[in-house]
């Protein structure tokens, strides 16, 4: 009987490859929050290690401690909402990553946690400091930025915020 | 570390990863956002130009249109005719509310709605100001990409070639007036799955059934609904019936209904007594007043009908002294 059940469990693990060749072992309850995942499992595709070439170990690291908090069953809805605004209290760049890895592995909680988390980071922000946070570069004469803001005056009213943060 | 590894490292540090990210991913980071703040990305570069105008859902909330509204009516109208304008492509949702603007708009309020009617609209809600006498523009009745539509505090009118809402899914009503065409006002809804009609009139002449009914809010100061109409609804599994003023359902008519809804799983009412068996039930939701023992006794009578209940929740008007009975209930039950 123990012996079945330890099989068991040990047939409910799985192996997630991150891009850089590192291994982690995972229970298949907690990793088929990935829908990419749940489908890989439906389709057989299981026994063997599940290579995330777009993942990196870092934000696999990540991904995964996010996967295991919101599949315990011992934390309560209080303790989950704290871990998720600790979560997001990262650099712009690791978020983005993780946004990118939520969206490969379709885990839409993480995705709408990281999204919001980058879309804060625009809110009430004057456009050069939003190309300073993300390094984008402008492209636009000076008159077709003119151009831009007479079509959408509304949009550049108001008390804009010029931190970084 | 190698030069050129080094030199790897500090361009990934100032790569612009923003702007190459999958679409869909940047359209759900300004989705996010309020539109004022999606619509500044246009100015960031070229690669952000169209994106906001391009966002399938159009979200004009309360503290924009009332923003808009607070410089004048010119400005608010002016505005959202040119977010329309500039935007390409299918709205999937719009949602207008300007429950907050005193202003005459309805001429303005029925041509942004021919416009996502016009282009591929599922889910549209509107929000009215309190009390508005707006009746809907038939565009709205003849719109089969709906799948979703919530509307607040609006005169509700068919046109007489009103056929039904083909694919609706959720629709949810709040305060509106109901004006039928003939003698009831038929909804043919055939995949609707979720229905909330909150504080509407005139739904005595109301028939909207669908065989796929999932859910059913009705909240109501006095009971008008005819409840047969429900009877129908086979895969009815939760059942709101909430009213100020409970003696307003006919108990027998909330019986039959209840009797003849074979897998409802969810009850939430006002407690009028049950006095059969509801195998199925096992979450039940009461508003009760525990100053009033015929209540208290109708509880117990609906807990007792109902051997497979597993879910309590009772709320409690807080304005008599109820702390012990409620306590002494919950004993009990």
């Amino acid at each position: 009987m123990a012996e079945a059940a330890s099989s068991t469990i040990e047939k409910n693990n799985l192996t997630l490859k991150s891009s850089y060749g590192d291994e982690f072992v995972l229970e298949e309850s907690i990793a088929i929050q990935s829908v990419t995942i749940k489908n890989m499992v439906e389709d057989g595709c299981s026994s063997s290690v599940i290579p995330l070439s777009k993942v990196d170990t870092g934000t696999l690291i990540k991904v995964i401690e996010y996967m295991k908090m919101h599949s315990s069953t011992s934390s309560n809805e209080e303790e989950i909402q704290n871990f998720d605004k600790e979560f997001v209290r990262i650099s712009i760049k690791t978020i983005l990553n993780i946004l990118e890895a939520a969206n490969f592995l379709d885990i839409r909680s993480l995705l709408d946690l990281c999204a919001e988390a980058v879309a804060n980071r625009i809110k009430n922000k004057t456009p050069e400091v939003v190309r300073k946070i993300f390094n984008i570069t402008s492209d636009f004469t000076p008159e077709e930025e003119a151009e831009i803001r007479n079509e959408t005056p509304w949009a550049f009213e108001g008390d804009l915020d010029h931190s970084l943060d | 570390m190698t030069q050129d590894s080094k030199r790897v490292a500090v361009a990934w540090d100032i790569e612009d990863r923003i702007s190459y990210l999958p679409r869909n991913v940047v359209d759900h980071i300004l989705e996010s956002l309020p539109i004022q703040d999606a619509a500044r990305t246009s100015i960031l570069s070229k690669n952000w130009r169209y994106i906001w105008a391009m966002l399938p859902n159009l979200v004009l909330n309360k503290l924009f249109c009332n923003k808009l509204a607070a410089r004048s009516q010119y400005v608010f109208k002016e505005t959202i005719d040119k977010i329309l304008l500039q935007h390409l492509g299918d709205v999937v949702t719009f949602d207008l509310d300007v429950s907050g603007v005193q202003l005459s708009l309805c001429p303005d309020i029925g041509r942004w709605i021919l416009y996502a009617t016009r282009n591929g609209v599922k889910k549209l809600t509107l929000n009215m100001s309190n009390n508005s006498t707006y009746k809907l523009p038939s565009y709205i009745f003849n719109c089969p990409t709906l799948t979703r539509l919530q509307l607040f505090n609006c005169v509700f009118k068919p046109p007489t070639t009103f056929l039904g809402f083909s694919n609706l899914v959720t629709l949810c009503l709040e305060e509106i007036t109901f004006v039928p065409t003939t003698e009831f006002c038929v909804i043919n809804a055939p995949l609707l799955v979720r229905l909330t009609l909150m504080y509407c009139n005139g739904t005595k002449y109301l028939n909207i059934g669908s065989s796929r009914l999932n859910t059913l809010v009705v909240i109501e100061n006095h009971y008008n609904v005819e409840l047969s109409f429900f009877m129908k609804c086979k895969n009815l599994t939760a059942l709101y019936l909430l009213s100020n003023n409970p003696i307003s359902v006919e108990r027998s008519k909330l019986e039959k209904l209840l009797l003849s809804l074979p897998i409802l799983k969810v009850l939430g009412a006002v407690p009028q007594g049950l006095p059969f068996t509801l195998n199925c039930l096992w979450h039940i939701k009461l508003g009760v007043n525990f100053g009033q023992m015929g209540q208290i006794s109708y509880t117990l009578e609906l807990i007792k009908s109902s051997p497979n209940l597993s879910k309590l929740e009772i709320w409690v008007d807080t304005t008599s002294d109820t702390i012990e009975a409620v306590s002494e209930t919950q004993q009990t039950a």
